[in-house]
């Protein structure tokens, strides 16, 4: 029996089910054929459209899963209003930008057992870094400081932002924070939430902190307070107690830097501003922050009071040594 | 070459018992602020920490420890009284030369109820003072957790009575933040 196998074919297949259930879990029907395959692909005329229209729809379900029907700031002649993934203002604000690079890079995931080199995933445009990331669940290949040099969307920002698991001692969006004008408005409040979760995280994990063992505390917070959001999972990989909350107070620093600039002089519109004063206040950023610096001063009183009570057990038994 | 031997020491011929007191035991007073009278403030105390899992033990409250440990609440003096077990036995190495003599010292000091000193005595105090003051902080820190927690509960109930005391409650609302807790008690005169 001849069997024609057509590459394209197969890699539609293949990413069809790496939408649906990651690359690990798709099996393309004649898996015991890819060595036949050529190890590069070349694309035909029609495949363009095929493409697009495919991945456009994976990116739509992918958006709808990550923010449900959760509303954006978006400024409409100078007013801020709020649309969700339901509204067509929201797809109209954003433009996708999905090459053939992004099919030629799952097409070398799809031959990996053949081929030896790891597949070029920064030969991609952001949108392409976006179907990669979903087809793989891994978002940390992709940095902010690419994203943006290479123009990524807000949507695409906020999908990395939501996905990305932050590592405490490199919070890779506090890129954006940095650099508060290149941030988009829809993004903005996304941000704040987002901010405020963190340093919910970050308060979490100190309250399981105890001062008798300051090293060795290395653990994961899962933050899934918000029941439409997706979770944030913070990881604390610092020993030194001093320098988590270093880094965490000039993640805040670098925050309220930015949510000052987007409440001032960034404002986009004629009303953003009370938007994003908004935001600070319903997403409790400020109390958060003063509930992450109590937790700081009770664990340093804590040390502090075990550090008392060691030298007073000292002195008491070093006391009368003459009785001895 | 000189051969050295491991031998096996009683603790009491080489520390004596005052010292193994001192090495095993710490007292640390504490505060209660008296929002009612002492001996209501005491029993209100009292109350909570029975309520924590603590017990009656000789006319203090026992907080549940580890065993060879006891650490005791002196309600009516104010003081948190914590024992460690001090070992029975101290473990060391002895040259072969000078093993006898160590072993006659030690029979001699066991039949006279003596410490033998020197630089073996010197060594015991140390090590086991570093354990004991390590094991006595933790007690303390451990015992301070649920001392503190009670306290919290007695001042929260203190602070009703006193104010059941100055006219009708008509409505109590309570909010913690970090370290603290507001206690909200609106009276009506």
């Amino acid at each position: 029996m001849k069997l024609q196998l057509y590459p394209e074919d197969i890699l539609f297949e293949y990413a069809e089910k790496s939408f649906a259930s990651g690359i690990d879990a798709a099996v393309v029907k004649h898996a015991q054929y890819l060595h036949h395959l050529p190890r590069m692909i070349e694309f035909s005329e029609e495949f363009a459209g095929r493409w697009q229209t495919l991945v456009k729809s994976a990116v739509k379900r992918f958006v709808a899963d990550t923010f449900k029907l959760r509303p954006f700031l978006f400024d409409v002649e100078g007013y801020t209003k709020r649309f969700n993934s339901a509204d067509e203002h929201f797809w109209n604000s954003c433009e996708f930008s999905f090459s053939q690079r992004g099919a030629e890079r799952l097409y070398e995931l799809l031959m990996r057992e053949f081929i030896e080199e790891e597949p070029m995933f920064l030969v991609a445009t952001p949108d392409d870094g976006l179907i990669l990331s979903i087809c793989t669940n891994n978002f940390g290949r992709y940095s902010f400081p690419w994203l943006c040099r290479n123009r990524a969307n807000w949507l695409t920002q906020a999908l990395f932002v939501a996905r990305q698991q932050v590592v405490i001692d490199r919070i890779s969006w506090q890129y954006l924070l940095d650099n508060p004008a290149e941030v988009a408005l829809p993004l903005r409040e996304y941000l704040i939430e987002r901010c405020a979760d963190l340093i919910i995280a970050c308060s979490g994990h100190l309250r399981h902190l105890d001062p008798s063992t300051p090293g060795g505390q290395l653990v994961d917070v899962v933050n899934d307070l918000r029941e439409d959001g997706v979770p944030l999972k913070v990881s604390f990989n610092q020993h030194d107690f001093n320098g988590k909350v270093t880094t965490v107070r000039r993640f805040i620093a670098s925050a309220e830097k930015a949510f000052a600039y987007w409440a001032g002089e960034g404002g986009v519109g004629l009303d953003d501003e009370k938007f994003i004063r908004g935001a600070l206040q319903q997403y409790r950023f400020a109390e958060e922050v003063r509930e992450f610096e109590q937790l700081v001063s009770d664990y340093l009183e804590g040390r502090g009071m075990e550090g008392a009570i060691y030298e007073s057990i000292i002195q008491n038994q070093n006391s009368n040594r003459s009785s001895t | 070459m000189s051969r050295s031997y491991k031998i096996r020491i009683p603790i009491e011929v080489l520390l004596s018992n005052d010292r193994l007191d001192k090495l095993g035991s710490f007292s640390m007073p504490f505060d209660v602020m008296q929002i009612l009278p002492a001996d209501q403030m005491q029993e209100l105390l009292k109350k909570s920490l029975l309520a924590a899992g603590c017990s009656e033990s000789g006319g203090a409250i026992a907080v549940p420890c580890k065993e060879g440990q006891t650490a005791l609440i002196d309600l009516k003096n104010s003081t948190l009284r914590l024992k460690v077990a001090v070992p029975g036995e101290f473990t060391t190495s002895v040259y072969e030369e000078i093993l006898d003599s160590v072993n006659d010292q030690i029979k001699n000091a066991l039949a006279s109820g003596t410490q033998i000193g020197g630089r073996i005595g010197e060594s015991a105090d140390s090590l086991l003072a570093g354990q004991m003051a390590k094991q006595l902080r933790d007690l303390a820190m451990a015992a301070r957790r649920v001392l503190n927690a009670a306290l919290k509960e007695t001042y929260r109930e203190a602070i009703k009575i006193k104010a059941s005391q100055i006219g009708n409650v008509t409505n109590i609302s309570e909010s913690s933040e970090g370290g603290s807790t507001r206690i909200r008690i609106e009276v009506a005169v």
